[in-house]
């Protein structure tokens, strides 16, 4: 790293910028994260259910993050394919409290890995509203997730509160280290 | 509306997954739980979004496991409980509002029998019998429960029942319907307010506003109801069909209500109703003679399915975003879904129990869910998966509608012309060629198959110290085929750890199994084995190779083959040359051979104490060639041993020496001990190193024959024959010699002394 880079990076003036596709079923809070990781002077007080799809800007470590937050409801679904292919990371979120519709996340989740414009881009895996006491332990839902048959890519999968913003540093912090890499690597 | 009601929600249940569902599946399993133990079925089972938020929740009603077992676990928001002739209002979970069915008025002869009782001196005996009258005169079905009862209860029942009416008001019992089912409508399309349709036993339904709790209409179609199905809006326009319990649907309309037009009867089903269900404008009746028919709503009947298994339910599936409306036939296990023209999918349960209902509908957030009840009282969760397509699916099960076939008509060319002048000219003499070339192609088939069959690949061994014979047939005209490998081993040792390789083209071939391990392989032994005791050791078994063991047989009975192969597996001896053996064996006796009749059972069991070990044979004397001749001989022998005991005893008698010893077991020879009365500090035991079968047979034969001789040569005279027996130093003879002294009673001196070369166990066949 030469001194030049060094210093930008000190000012953050040359930070990386990568689009990130936010997904997950509708009510699992994909939204409120975002809301959540926003600087405190931009954020809002109400999380409405998103129509069709909302951009939010947000910044990690090294990493300026457009985040494109899709509507999760199911007839919003099918919008989601468009933005896998110029999308640099994954997020998807998970209502850890929601037992009944893993198996649809599930589906959903192996769907978009299994799309053709999906790339071998980062996957963070957010089990959200471990804050509720019915919410499940995160192993559980990885297992039911069927993340242990993901290969080939790098993934996490982080235990989150949008309420109260457990784990949501970390999971930015895994989020910039590894699309870094992943953009790195692209390039070179 | 819902009955009796727990909630269910997501939260609380077990569940498991499976694996991913398959690409072109159109359901995944969400949750399933076995362990419920819910006594329900479909009319009990609701969805409700008890918090109006949004979050759907399952509630159903469970019957419980006996009649008072009833549970009444309330979500909040409004539900409705139908239960006997009540319908419960609850509302934030605690109880709102009782609706009661209005009574109806007794039969006027009931009524009488009544207040004849209670004016009349409280005779029972009057009273059932004007009971019966009142029934008689009407109908008995149309009387109050308690007055049935009555009826038909015994005595003590009876006072019971009058008691409980004497406390009613007025001292009248209650005429009251029950409730049989129920459904909900819409008042008008702006409206959340439901009008609800409550079906009765005697064949009212009426029309309940769901805000006032007042009856709005009734309408009566005479015979119990049992299925209600509601449509359309109660303020605008509506339809609701009900059937009956004997079969028969009625369609009721805004217009029938509150005037004289009586429901139009749309359609009468010769079978018992299952289950009514209504999708796309079609009203789906399953009857249980496994049929589903189609009508219209103005009962024209539009198709009929028929299904090659009992239905156990019908839903209505609509699934909004794809604009599909289907119908699902539950059977045992699996659940078919049917559009209006054809089978669309099939779901086959993973469940251990058989299905008893289904419900369809939103479920928490999901839209599109099925509920599945089994028998054992579990749930299971499967959601319609969003890229689903139904109208993909080939028809698989039913049958296509005739005219959806697509006839491949060939073109009117000259050759279609001429072939098909030429068919109508000689039929006969083409189905003959036909029918020629057929056989001709079977016969050529057969006659490849028996060629592929014999011709055997010949395998090599390379190393003689494991040779191994392998031999392989294929099986199979392809593209599959089967090979069937043969393994067998022709050295001494065992061999072990071995693998069954395959080396092929990958390209070529696709095996299922590459690579076999092979288990033991052990030339000497055969797969089978045979139990049988161990000799000289009661309670234990031996296991032996069936081929060792056959071998042994073999030399038993003098069969031996040489010319037996290593690989070959000799499940059996060969019966035809036992018995020539058998024949040849007799006749070398002088003994007429009997060409019937089976020859005698043998089966050996291995002697363990010896080294090496060998067999004893034990043969049945059932069938045997010498039976005749042991049957004399055992009839000898028992005389001479009871002149022998009898003389015993005789001369106990004189010198109290007990000269008699026939031991038969070993508990005999410790009750004879201990009726010694001058018990010797010392017991001498002796053994016998061989056994009565070596004795010489010449030297036994001669001695029988002398005695025998001796015995019936001067029949006819009086005398009696007695034997003593002395064992005379047991531990220098290997075979011991038995005296025999034959001796008059009237003479005290033996006039003949014989000698029989005898161990002492011998006398156990005296006995």
């Amino acid at each position: 790293m030469g001194f030049f880079s060094t210093l930008s990076s000190i000012f953050g003036v040359g930070k990386k910028s990568c689009n990130i596709v936010v997904v997950g079923l509708d009510n699992a809070g994909k939204s409120t994260i975002l809301n959540a990781l926003r600087s405190e002077d931009t954020r809002v007080s109400q999380v409405v259910p998103t129509v069709g799809m909302t951009v939010t800007t947000f910044s990690g470590t090294g990493v300026n993050f457009s985040a494109f937050d899709m509507s999760g409801q199911g007839k919003y679904r099918n919008l989601w394919d468009a933005y896998y292919a110029k999308a640099e990371g994954i997020m998807f979120v998970v209502d850890s409290t929601d037992r009944l519709r893993l198996s649809v996340a599930r589906d959903e989740l192996w769907m978009i890995l299994d799309h053709k414009d999906c790339k071998k881009v980062p996957l963070l895996i957010l089990s959200n509203k471990s804050d509720r006491p019915d919410s499940l332990p995160v192993g559980e839902v990885s297992n039911l997730l069927g993340l242990d048959l993901m290969r080939n890519r790098p993934w996490t999968i982080q235990q989150t509160s949008a309420i109260n913003g457990n784990g949501l540093p970390h999971s930015l912090e895994w989020l910039s280290k590894n699309i870094k890499e992943y953009m790195n690597g692209e390039s070179s | 509306m819902i009955y009796w009601s727990i909630s269910i929600s997501p939260m609380q249940s077990i569940f498991q997954m499976s694996l991913l569902p398959a690409p072109g599946a159109r359901w995944m399993s969400a949750l399933s739980d076995d362990e419920l133990r819910l006594n329900t079925n479909a009319n009990c089972v609701s969805f409700v979004d008890t918090q109006a938020d949004g979050d759907i929740k399952l509630i159903v009603a469970d019957l419980g496991t006996s009649r008072y077992e009833m549970k009444l676990k309330t979500p909040t928001n409004t539900i409705g409980v139908a239960a006997g002739s009540t319908l419960f209002i609850y509302k934030a979970l605690k109880p709102f509002y009782k609706y009661d069915l209005k009574p109806i008025e007794l039969l006027p002869a009931e009524q009488a029998a009544w207040i004849r009782y209670w004016s009349d001196g409280h005779h029972i005996d009057h009273l059932v019998r004007n009971l019966e009258m009142a029934a008689d005169e009407a109908s008995f079905a149309e009387m109050s429960t308690l007055s049935q009862a009555i009826v038909m209860g015994s005595d003590e029942d009876r006072e019971q029942l009058i008691a409980k009416v004497a406390n009613m008001k007025e001292r009248m019992p209650v005429n009251k319907s029950q409730m049989t089912c129920v459904a909900s409508i819409k008042r008008s399309p702006e409206s959340l307010v439901d009008v609800c349709a409550i079906g009765c036993e005697n064949g009212d339904i009426q029309f309940v506003d769901t805000q006032a709790f007042q009856m709005l209409a009734s309408v009566n179609i005479k015979s119990p109801v049992v299925f209600i199905l509601t449509t359309g809006h109660y303020d605008v326009d509506f339809k609701v069909f009900a059937s009956t319990r004997a079969g028969t649907i009625y369609l009721i309309q805004r217009e029938h209500l509150g005037k004289d037009r009586e429901p139009r009867k749309i359609a009468t089903l010769p079978k018992r109703i299952v289950a009514i269900k209504m999708f796309a404008k079609i009203l789906a009746v399953a009857t249980d003679d496994c049929k589903i028919t189609y009508y219209d709503f103005r009962g024209k009947r539009l198709k009929e399915i028929r299904t090659n298994q009992r239905i156990i339910g019908l839903e209505t599936f609509n699934y909004e975003p794809r604009q599909y409306s289907t119908l699902l036939v539950a059977f045992q296990r699996e659940i078919y879904m049917y559009n209006e023209n054809s089978l669309v999918d099939v779901l086959k349960i993973d469940s251990q129990s058989d299905i008893k209902w289904i419900k369809f509908g939103a479920f928490g957030r999901e839209e599109a869910a099925l509920i599945i009840g089994t028998k054992s009282g579990g749930i299971i969760v499967k959601l319609f998966r969003r890229t689903a397509q139904l109208t993909d699916m080939a028809e698989i099960h039913a049958p296509k509608l005739a005219h959806n076939y697509k006839l491949n008509i060939p073109r009117r060319t000259k050759l279609y012309q001429d072939q098909t002048q030429r068919e109508r000219d000689n039929p006969v003499h083409m189905h003959q060629m036909y029918q020629r070339d057929l056989f001709l192609l079977r016969w050529l088939v057969s006659q490849q198959f028996a060629l592929m069959t014999t011709k055997a690949l010949s395998t090599v061994s390379t190393s003689s110290s494991e040779a191994v014979d392998i031999s392989v047939d294929v099986n199979g005209f392809g593209p599959t085929f089967r090979l069937t490998v043969r393994l067998s081993s022709g050295t001494p040792t065992p061999l072990t750890d071995m693998w069954l390789s395959f080396i092929y083209k990958k390209e070529s071939f696709k095996l299922s199994d590459a690579l076999i391990p092979v288990a033991l392989l052990t030339p000497q032994l055969h797969r089978d084995f045979v139990v049988t005791m161990v000799d000289k050791a009661s309670g234990n078994y031996a296991i032996t190779c069936k081929k060792l063991y056959l071998q042994f047989m073999e030399k038993e009975l003098n069969t031996q083959s040489n010319d037996g192969k290593t690989y070959e597996i000799k499940d059996q001896l060969d019966p035809v040359s036992i018995k020539l053996n058998h024949e040849k064996f007799t006749r070398s006796f002088g003994i007429a051979v009997q060409t019937e009749g089976n020859l005698p059972k043998i089966y050996g069991i291995p002697k363990m104490h010896k080294n090496p070990i060998k067999f004893r044979f034990i043969t049945g004397a059932h069938d045997s060639t010498l039976k005749p001749l042991s049957i004399e001989l055992q009839k000898i022998l028992r005389f001479l041993h009871g002149h022998f005991r009898r003389y015993c005893y005789s001369i106990t008698g004189h010198n109290k020496i007990n000269r008699f010893f026939s031991i038969q077991n070993t508990f005999r020879v410790v009750q004879q001990l201990n009726t010694v009365k001058n018990k010797r500090s010392e017991i001498f035991c002796a053994d016998f190193s061989s056994l009565f079968t070596n004795l010489p047979h010449n030297v036994v034969k001669e001695k029988l024959y002398y005695l025998i001789d001796l015995m019936f040569k001067n029949a006819g005279h009086f005398y009696t024959y007695t034997i003593l027996v002395e064992a005379i130093s047991p531990e220098k003879g290997l075979s011991s010699d038995i005296k025999i002294y034959l001796c008059r009673k009237d003479r005290r001196n033996p006039i003949v002394t014989a000698i029989i070369t005898m161990p002492l166990s011998e006398m156990s066949l005296l006995d």
